[in-house]
């Protein structure tokens, strides 16, 4: 499968599980737990036992934030997207003009058959491969606003990659010197 | 991405020379469709050089076999599955 990083794909995606957890059981209503220590207390008592949990799920689109898919696990990382029509009209101006630093407006012109929309960096989602659907490709961020993307990601979620970069300058220079 | 170069022959084209540190660029019907931008040789040299260096320098880690075996690890289910409802309401305290 050859995916690229920006593309947006329609993709059956869980809402993030959140209290009260539903518990399947055979043939009744699920049991509604309010906590997650209640879970963890019980299963623990279980050994080894698993419960399945009811989790609503839908189709939605999702932008993938990285291209790379390795066959052996299948896994995909994505952000989800919001629709701007959910929003306000102040709201809406304020992400189409990129002053919302969580919310990065997807130009309607390369996404013709999807609603106006921007991708979520508040939202990273794993998906299995095979819950994208690949026949199509919805459009796809260039390079640019890709990179964008990546850095407001990297900002919210505070990864701290100082020692990296440091690393990287030092090689960097050590290359110009030898060139 | 390292920045490449495909060579068209000069009879083909027909280009103004830009001096050295200036950038022609060549606009479609606005300053916003920018359809090329044209460079001194020595300015496109610095910067394909620029690009190769940086996309030296961009590392990946690959998914090695253990990486592998410790994703299928934890995607695989471990215990028995409980969902008769006495039995999870007993394990939850319900």
């Amino acid at each position: 499968m050859s995916l690229t990083p920006g593309e947006v794909y329609w993709a059956i995606v869980p809402y993030t599980p959140a209290t009260p957890f539903k518990i399947h059981v055979a043939d009744a209503t699920p049991v509604e737990v309010p906590s997650a220590s209640q879970i963890v207390d019980g299963l623990r008592k279980g050994g080894d036992a698993e419960f399945e949990f009811v989790v609503r799920a839908k189709a939605r689109p999702v932008l993938l934030l990285s291209g790379r898919s390795d066959p052996r696990t299948g896994d995909l990382f994505a952000l989800r997207l919001l629709r701007l029509e959910k929003l306000s009209s102040q709201e809406r101006q304020r992400v189409e003009e990129y002053r919302e630093p969580t919310l990065l407006p997807l130009p309607p012109k390369r996404f013709p058959d999807l609603a106006d929309s921007a991708a979520m960096v508040t939202a990273p989602i794993r998906l299995h491969e095979t819950a994208l659907d690949t026949r199509k490709s919805l459009g796809r961020l260039d390079r640019k606003e890709m990179r964008a993307l990546v850095e407001r990601f990297v900002s919210y979620w505070q990864f701290d990659l100082r020692q990296l970069l440091v690393a990287q300058i030092r090689e960097l220079q050590h290359r110009r010197k030898t060139r | 991405m390292a920045l490449h170069s495909s060579p068209i022959k000069s009879n083909d084209v027909r280009l103004p020379e830009p001096q050295p540190g200036e950038a022609l660029v060549v606009e479609r019907y606005s300053a916003e469709h920018v359809k090329a931008v044209i460079l001194h040789p020595d300015d496109f040299a610095e910067l394909q050089g620029n690009s190769e260096l940086l996309d030296d320098l961009a590392t990946t880690s690959d998914l090695s076999d253990l990486g592998v075996r410790a994703h299928r690890i934890a995607e695989s289910p471990e215990g028995d599955l409980i969902d008769d409802e006495a039995s999870v309401r007993r394990l939850l305290g319900l």
